[in-house]
């Protein structure tokens, strides 16, 4: 992504049109900031990040069931 | 790993929901493997060789009650809500308001991850899906699919420029 594609998409979520599916998104909480460094990722790498933090949590689980038997 | 011993084995599958949207921008997260396979007994046989080695199991059934992980189990079956050594899966036949794999892979998109060429389910029929389905699950993640589409678009013509 370059430069320029950021800033205009930092000012889309900055100044979205309304009834815009940017502007309910926002009215809504989404942290729209966090897709746009998303897209400048590889598909792979954004995968890998969530299997990363899926395992994470599957292993947390795993942990806090042992403690408990 | 999954999806590489799936695609060694020549599984007709598509990735889709939380994953496919991640694939595609999305900050969702999500502690399961959406699939959606081809229901044919060729492809039954093709996912139980790709699975068998990772143990799948059926998550959330008493011990006693699981059947085994077969292409006759598949094939009588539909939806199919896996653990296995390397995570969660879910196998399902169809998308809620979208279709089975056909309709799903009509407007697929063919995206790498590593070293395999995965179809996953485009945008649009992720939030058809999810408007189907209408869980509360379902409708908060809503806002922030149909946002990403627009952010796509606008990179697109971006990048296009």
């Amino acid at each position: 992504m370059t430069r320029e594609t950021e800033e205009a998409l930092r000012q889309l979520i900055d100044n979205p049109p309304a009834g815009s599916a940017i502007a309910e998104a926002k009215k809504f909480g989404v942290d729209l900031y966090s897709i746009v460094e998303n897209l400048k990722l590889t598909p792979t790498e954004r995968f890998r990040r969530a299997a990363a933090e899926t395992d994470f949590v599957r292993r947390i689980r795993e942990n806090i069931k042992k403690g408990d038997s | 790993m999954l999806l590489e011993a799936l695609a060694d084995n020549q599984v007709k599958f598509i990735v889709v929901g939380a994953y496919a949207a991640i694939m595609q921008g999305s900050t969702l997260r999500t502690d399961d493997l959406d699939l959606c396979y081809e229901r044919t007994s060729d492809n039954y046989k093709k996912i139980v060789r790709a699975l068998t080695p990772f143990k799948p199991r059926l998550r959330d059934i008493p011990e006693h009650l699981k059947a085994p992980f077969d292409a006759q189990s598949l094939a009588q079956g539909t939806n199919f809500t896996l653990t296995t050594d390397l995570g969660n899966l879910d196998l399902l036949a169809e998308l809620s308001g979208v279709g089975g794999y056909k309709e799903i892979a009509a407007d697929a998109k063919a995206i790498k991850i590593g070293s395999v060429v995965c179809q996953v389910a485009s945008l649009d029929t992720i939030i058809r899906s999810k408007e189907a389905a209408d869980r509360p699950k379902d409708r908060l993640t809503l806002p922030e699919l149909k946002a990403l589409k627009l952010i796509q678009q606008r990179e697109r013509e971006g990048r296009d420029r």
